[in-house]
């Protein structure tokens, strides 16, 4: 019952964030996209290991390693599939693969020079400072940059160490 | 029951890893698309069969039930779903994000900040950025070139549309801010 009810914590996480951006639009209130992701995945998780602690009230007392295991089981698995939904999320958004794919799919045919056109570099850079900002993690004081949060600075350490022992280079060639 | 699924997971999961990083310390495969869930779904399924083999031969005592074979597949959904987070996370591993670099860049001036302008990353340049992306779609089949005119094939526009359509249904613009 639990490995079936991880197994529909993706299309759940879908559907909360289409309740939210519609909320969102019809009350008038701007939200970030990444944002709007994140709240759906923490909504979605919470009521997932609500219902999880609820299947497994009458074991507390009997058999608390059980009941340990079952959640850490849960987490995993949650953790896994919520991280998939907000990668698949994050490629609509963000990835330039999907990008370069969608603008052909609206404009039906297109040139590498208008995509250079509309998609270069200081578009590129001000689209991630501005997102950087709507999460927290740079701010902005008389137009210099700084770093606001350390949480993704730690992330990007973890990727430099996985580098390292795929025996890929850290720094750009 | 849990605490033999959350081993028998973890377990799964690290033999792979195992042998995702010995492969790649021996050849690094171009095609990882293909190589990472060969790796991930076949080291469980090859331990799953040595272990039939093991018990067949009698070289290990282990009743064949139905409350192990549970046991297997619900530590095989924990398996798969941390195999799929690191098959999502690997592309950020080897290609070098931007926000990270930008992220990097800063910390690295201790808190004296940068204009736009001094935000130089080698990262964002066009051969780093959309040439080489463009060159990686064509190599993966899912757009085409004609004429210097940049078309979607048959799969690429399926690929294309479904997520034009997950965006509109989320109410979002078809299109990300990229």
């Amino acid at each position: 019952m639990i490995a079936i009810v991880l197994l529909l914590s993706s299309p759940l996480y879908f559907i909360i964030q289409i309740i939210l951006n519609w909320i969102c639009k019809f009350i008038n209130i701007s939200i970030s996209p990444f944002v709007g992701c994140f709240v759906s995945i923490l909504l979605g998780s919470t009521a997932i290991v609500g219902y999880v602690l609820l299947l497994l009230s009458d074991n507390y007392m009997h058999n608390p390693l059980e009941v340990i295991s079952c959640l850490i089981f849960t987490l995993f698995t949650l953790v896994g599939f919520a991280y998939m939904y907000f990668a698949t999320f994050a490629i609509s958004e963000v990835s330039l693969h999907m990008h370069i794919m969608l603008m052909i799919l609206i404009s039906k045919e297109l040139s590498i020079e208008e995509i250079k056109k509309s998609y270069n570099k200081t578009y590129m850079l001000e689209e991630r400072l501005t997102r950087l900002i709507e999460i927290g993690q740079i701010c902005k004081r008389d137009n210099l940059y700084y770093v606001n949060s350390k949480l993704l600075l730690y992330g990007s350490r973890i990727f430099d160490f996985w580098k390292t022992l795929l025996g890929f280079p850290i720094k750009l060639q | 029951m849990f605490t033999e699924i959350v081993i028998c997971g973890l377990f799964q999961f690290i033999v792979s890893q195992i042998v995702h990083v010995l492969i790649w310390r021996t050849f690094s495969p171009k095609a990882y698309p293909i190589w990472l869930p060969v790796i991930f779904i076949g080291t469980p399924v090859a331990i799953f069969i040595i272990l039939h083999i093991l018990v067949f031969i009698r070289l290990i005592g282990l009743d064949l039930n139905d409350a192990l074979y549970l046991t297997i597949g619900s530590s095989f959904i924990m398996h798969i779903s941390l195999s799929a987070m690191y098959i999502h996370m690997y592309p950020g591993i080897i290609f070098f994000s931007p926000s990270l670099e930008v992220i990097k860049l800063l910390a690295e001036r201790k808190g004296t900040g940068l204009s736009i302008e001094e935000i130089d990353l080698p990262v964002l340049s066009e051969s780093n950025t959309i040439d080489m992306r463009i060159n990686h779609l064509i190599k993966s089949g899912m757009i085409a070139e004609n004429s210097n005119q940049l078309f979607l094939t048959k799969i690429g526009y399926s690929v294309a549309k479904s997520f034009y359509l997950y965006r509109r249904m989320l109410g979002l613009p078809g299109i990300g801010r990229g």
